[in-house]
């Protein structure tokens, strides 16, 4: 294999990503600015909150104010004393004083060391707090998400909020924040330490401080956008990538692995042109700075001509000013450079806010409680959005149903008859458009929040296996669980026995880190939940739908056994299932069709009657 | 890492030389400044103080477009590794005759991206790390020549400093490294919340995650606060050692000054230099640390494509090669509908549990294969995959083997029972692998219109806002499973594959669908020069099928249709669950 040598020069730097996604569709969709759908608080909502949560340990933000404006204060006093120095030098001062001079300067190193230690750690500290307290906030929203809204977007955004934007955040409160407060606060205090040095280097500060601010300013406004699309690309590139990973078993079928993986090198290199870019405009931020930085140099030395010459000044205090010139090169620089990660920092945090004030934590609408398991619909119709003109999708027509408690009900129906719908709404996790849903009495209207929550619980066909162990995964329903409790749970749905051959029993490690398990596993601990949150009602939205064609059947007995003694409403996808039913409701187009027992059903020769016909053979 | 350095040799002298002049041109404006000082202020001179002043701009204002150069071409060639790199892997991960490798999709993403990244970033330290060094290194030699105790106490400094890092950054990197790790376990835990909200939100248990999170967030949150103590600590130490040093400098060069040694001019530059000196000491010392991540970093790229059995300068997954291969199905003249193959052929065949299994699956017919145990059908999957141990699976003239497995793709389309759909629209999913006769900008949708149909999946284009052109998400994120496996099933029929394999491609839809399913999809496939093999236990299909073979214990123990096949009881028992 021969090593081919390949330059940079092989990518087209000056390229817009436009051009770069002509020929890849879905990156452009995925790249489309307007991909995010969850709200964005504006900047200025991001800083009232953000002061807000300052304001809550206003005595440690206190601190750090008073502290990190001592260490600036410590470190703009050094060139000071070194100017003082070269006086001392000039009118031929004795050892003793020089030692004097040199204890001083070694006095405000150490105090500069004290107070920079003391306030990075409670610059860093004080980010932390705050941000632990916003992240937890983001999670406690998202978790009340509604579905409908997840539904559309899918969960990328909601994904990219509490992952992502708390990352960013993280990062930069972990070394940028407390550097660019320090050095803000220095830059600040030496300003002000040169100008009460000598009036004359007011006209530096006033020449030098708009040509920073200007540049800032410029480079800023450019870098954000760009910094905003790359950040796109590579969340998008890390999909493409994790799915083609997960899909690899249909990527080989299809032939499809190159499309995938140039879809990958178009979002990389997208995302390479656009990191570019911004290096380029640090380049021209440089080439600007260059200006205000010499210009500052050659004015205190042309200022120190005057100052020596004209005003009569000592050298010492050329020196000293000469020497807060030169320091101050480096944190200006410096300052303008964190400003970016800070930029982006606060992007994540409109982001986060976004989440925490557009939703209201989930409280209880009532104070009704459900008295018996029974269910009762009234009036019960749902539509999906409105358009322009006001029309809506309708998916369930007016209803009226009742449940006795403890009663098994069987929705059979095409997809799209509105089964899912139904179900959602009877387990109280879509709230209708249209009628009153109660429980035990309770409209969920006016219901206790928990009491709700506690009284029904759904199973749909998502599986998912949390992080964690067996029993950790369990645990997330019932916390107090004793292992007695998990083992009855696992042997109700059958799943004890390969729980206990897994390397460590209940303390296997499972989820994405962990043991794989299979549709059927997965499942099964879905059910087993269940047992544990025994909650009075249950809905099983086509639970056991995935089971693929396995011998036994394991889950369908598994999914009746954990239904015992609950009322239950059964997405039936199996007419099986229909039939071992106290009562079936056919749908047909957002309709009960047909309602009654399998027999009856089947004696009154309608649809539900040739659906048995051509399942049963 | 060899390689990457090894892809710029040309520009990196260059580079490297243009850096030099950049840092010691940095170097030396303390030292001018300080000439400028003795020469003009001091002395009185106007026109020298002027003429130095504007000489400073000059220099640096040169010294600037060197680095801006230096920079871009730096920086270029890292952007481009980064690029590079993540290709290759990306590639080498996708590319079929990879050698498979179990490693977690989290790991395998990780590797191509931060991994990528960090491993180019030696392409920003090089340019940068030798010749600030040699600056460094020269800045001493100049104190050392101007008087042996200010070269002594700059080493001295050197020293300290080196000796403060090196014991710090140890004990600094453990602590960041658990905060990181405990807020990355929280980032997770976040992620898997958020992945199994609907589950949290069925249960209604969100109260009890909610907690869940917080104790990792405070378990984070604790780890960072240590961090932060200890990078407190250590900032203020570097700071300390610094004013130190100066200190010292000070006290010497003053006392040099009096003795009438140095000129005040000097005193200020030395000053200067020892600040520039401890600055720049001050990043280099972070570079054992930058270093040692940044080889870890390219080993783990170098060992991931090492397990594919690729190295990084494989030409095949290189950038050029990418843009120019085509997607490899095997086709010889691409886009046309492919003729009929002859069917498909298993004569005794073992693989798995399966033990001298006989099977044909001639054009024109819709064979069905019913296995009582679920471990048989993944063996026959595995099978006409290529994957037979023993035993003969012919694709007309062709035998289907584990070499060649990629070259039957164009006429054997095994559709995976496990349903995974990319990012892409409605008509693009049904596009992925359709003869490129058939109109896939819209103009024309009869083809897709029919491909739904026959999934039993027309029902769609109602639910989805804008039809064939709404966006299908990432692994079928916004569908219900029942969806997904429809739209994966009419991606498969409108592949018009000449030999098609769909292993139970309706577990996820309920009764009544799967009745329209079994009609429409056998009527689609039934062309006379078409084949196709339903491994499945559904009724429904079984008996729109026109031959079914019962599999039992690795063997065909019954065939006939679907009615005659009722009268077995063991058959019976097996569909009618």
């Amino acid at each position: 294999m021969t090593a081919t040598t390949e330059k940079p020069s092989a990518l087209n730097w000056d390229a817009q990503p436009e051009e770069l996604l002509a020929t890849d569709a879905t990156a452009r969709r995925q790249l489309d600015e307007h991909a995010q759908i969850l709200p964005i608080a504006t900047v200025r909502d991001a800083a009232a909150h953000l002061g807000g949560r300052l304001r809550r340990f206003w005595f440690s933000t206190l601190l750090t104010v008073l502290v990190v404006t001592g260490g600036a204060v410590a470190a703009a006093w050094m060139p000071r004393l070194i100017g003082d120095a070269v006086d001392l030098v000039q009118a031929g001062a004795t050892p003793g004083q020089l030692w004097r001079q040199g204890g001083l300067i070694m006095l405000s190193g150490v105090l500069q060391a004290v107070l920079a230690a003391l306030g990075w750690t409670l610059v860093s500290s004080l980010g932390q707090r705050v941000l632990a307290g916003m992240r937890e906030d983001v999670i406690d929203r998202a978790l009340d998400l509604p579905a409908q809204t997840m539904e559309v977007t899918g969960i990328g955004d909601a994904l990219s909020r509490v992952a992502d934007d708390v990352d960013v955040t993280a990062r930069a409160v972990n070394n940028v924040v407390p550097n660019l407060i320090q050095v803000g606060f220095y830059v600040v205090v030496t300003l002000i330490g040169m100008v009460a040095l000598s009036p004359w280097l007011l006209i530096l500060v006033a020449v030098i401080l708009p040509m920073y601010a200007a540049g800032t300013v410029w480079y800023l406004r450019r870098t954000a956008p760009i910094y905003r699309r790359e950040r796109v690309a590579m969340g998008a590139r890390a999909q493409g990538l994790l799915s083609a990973i997960h899909g690899i078993p249909t990527v080989h079928a299809y032939g499809i692995e190159r499309r995938e993986t140039r879809h990958v090198a178009v979002l990389s290199e997208t995302a390479a042109v656009l990191g570019m870019r911004v290096m380029t405009l640090v380049t021209r931020l440089v080439k600007y700075i260059v200006w205000p930085e010499s210009i500052a140099i050659a004015l205190v030395l042309v200022l120190g001509y005057v100052m020596v010459h004209v005003s009569g000044a000592p050298i010492g205090v050329v020196t000293a000013a000469g020497l807060y010139v030169v320091s101050l090169m480096w944190p200006m620089t410096n300052l303008i450079f964190s400003l970016d990660d800070v930029q982006s920092a606060a992007a994540s945090l409109t982001r986060m806010v976004g989440v925490i004030e557009s939703f209201d934590p989930a409280t209880s609408p009532g104070p009704q409680r459900p008295q018996d398991a029974s269910i009762r619909l009234e009036g019960v119709s749902h539509a999906y959005g409105s358009d322009a003109d006001g029309e809506e999708n309708i998916v369930l027509h007016p209803l009226d149903l009742e449940i006795r408690p403890g009663e098994r009900i069987a929705l059979v129906g095409a997809s799209g008859a509105g089964k899912s719908t139904l179900a959602a709404i009877i387990a109280g996790t879509l709230v209708p458009r249209h009628g009153r849903v109660l429980h035990g009495g309770a409209d969920l209207a006016a219901a206790d929040l928990e009491a709700i929550r506690a009284h029904s619980s759904i199973v749909s066909q998502d599986v998912h296996v949390f992080r964690g162990t067996v029993a950790e995964d369990l645990r997330l329903v019932r916390e107090d669980a004793t292992e007695e409790e998990l083992r009855r749970a696992l042997e109700l749905v059958e799943a004890w026995s390969w729980v206990q051959a897994l390397p460590r029993g209940l303390d296997t490690e499972v989820g994405e880190k962990g043991e794989r398990l299979t549709a059927e596993q997965s499942q099964q601990l879905a059910l087993a939940r269940i047992v544990l949150r025994d909650p009075a009602v249950l809905v099983l939205d086509e639970a056991t739908a995935d089971e693929g064609s396995s011998g036994a059947r394991v889950l369908e007995r598994a999914a009746l056994r954990v239904a015992e003694g609950r009322t239950t409403v059964i997405v039936a996808h199996r007419l099986s299932q229909a039939r071992a039913a106290d009562r079936i409701l056919v749908m047909a187009d957002g309709r009960p069709v047909e309602q009654g027992t399998h027999d009856a059903l089947v004696a009154a020769g309608g649809a539900y009657a040739r659906l048995w016909e051509a399942w049963a053979g | 890492m060899r390689s990457i350095v090894r892809q710029h040799r040309r520009e990196l002298p260059w580079i490297m030389a243009l850096s030099f002049v950049v840092e010691a041109t940095e170097m030396a404006v303390p030292v001018l400044v300080g000439f400028v000082i003795d020469a003009g202020i001091v002395q009185g001179n106007l026109t020298l103080t002027l003429g130095g002043a504007a000489g400073i701009v000059v220099m640096r204002l040169l010294s600037t477009w060197a680095w801006i150069v230096m920079f871009a071409a730096a920086q270029r060639a890292r952007m481009f590794e980064r690029h590079r790199l993540r290709v290759a892997v990306t590639g080498a991960v996708l590319d079929p005759r990879s050698t498979p490798v179990d490693r977690p999709a989290g790991e395998v993403l990780s590797i191509a991206t931060s991994d990528a990244d960090k491993a180019s970033d030696v392409m920003d330290m090089i340019p940068w790390a030798f010749p600030a060094a040699t600056v460094v290194l020269g800045a001493g030699v100049w104190l050392a020549i101007l008087d042996p105790m200010l070269g002594l106490v700059t080493l001295i400094g050197i020293l300290v400093m080196v000796v403060v890092i090196r014991v710090i950054s140890p004990v600094l990197s453990a602590r960041y490294d658990a905060q990181q790790s405990k807020a990355a376990d929280a980032a997770a835990t976040a992620t898997d919340l958020v992945h199994g909200l609907r589950i949290l939100q069925g249960l209604g248990v969100q109260a009890r995650a909610r907690s869940h999170y917080r104790r990792r967030s405070r378990i984070a949150l604790d780890a960072a606060l240590v961090n932060a103590r200890f990078s407190g600590i250590s900032g203020g130490l570097t700071t300390l050692v610094t004013a130190g040093m100066m200190a010292a400098v000070v006290i010497i060069a003053a006392q040099r000054t009096i003795a009438g040694a140095l000129t005040v001019g000097t005193l200020i530059a030395v000053v200067g230099v020892a600040r520039n000196n401890m600055g720049m000491l001050q990043g280099l010392s972070g570079l054992p640390v930058w270093w040692a991540s940044m080889s870890t970093s390219a080993r783990r790229v170098r060992d991931l494509l090492a397990d594919f059995g690729r190295t990084i300068d494989d030409p095949e997954l290189s950038l050029g090669h990418l843009r120019r291969a085509r997607d490899d199905r095997g086709e010889s003249r691409p886009g046309e509908r492919r003729p009929g193959t002859g069917g498909l052929r298993l004569a005794q065949v073992r693989a798995g549990t399966l033990d001298g299994l006989d099977l044909e699956v001639p054009d024109g017919r819709v064979v069905a294969v019913a296995c009582t145990d679920a471990r048989d059908a993944d063996a026959v999957i595995a099978a006409v995959s290529g994957r037979a141990e023993a035993g003969s699976v012919q694709l007309g003239d062709h035998a289907v083997t584990a070499e060649n497995r990629f070259a039957t793709r164009a006429d054997l389309l095994v559709e995976p029972h496990v349903v995974d759909l990319f990012d892409g629209t409605l008509r693009e999913q049904l596009a992925t692998r359709a003869p490129s006769s058939v109109a896939t900008d819209g103009t024309d949708d009869s083809w897709a219109d029919a491909a739904l149909h026959a999934a039993g999946a027309e029902d769609m284009l109602r639910i989805l806002p804008e039809g064939y052109d709404t966006r299908i998400l990432d692994r079928g994120a916004n569908l219900s499973g029942g969806q997904r496996q429809r739209i994966a099933l009419a991606r498969a029929v409108a592949s018009d594959a000449p030999v098609l394999v769909l292993h139970d491609p309706t577990t996820a839809v309920d009764a009544v669908t799967e009745q329209h399913i079994a009609e429409a999809l056998v009527a689609d496939r039934r062309r006379e020069d078409r084949a196709t093999l339903l491994v499945t236990r559904a009724p429904a299909l079984l008996r729109e099928a026109d031959e079914v073979h019962l599999v039992r214990a690795g063997r065909v123990t019954a065939h006939g249709s679907h009615t005659e096949l009722m009268d077995l009881e063991e058959y019976r028992e097996m569909v009618q669950r």
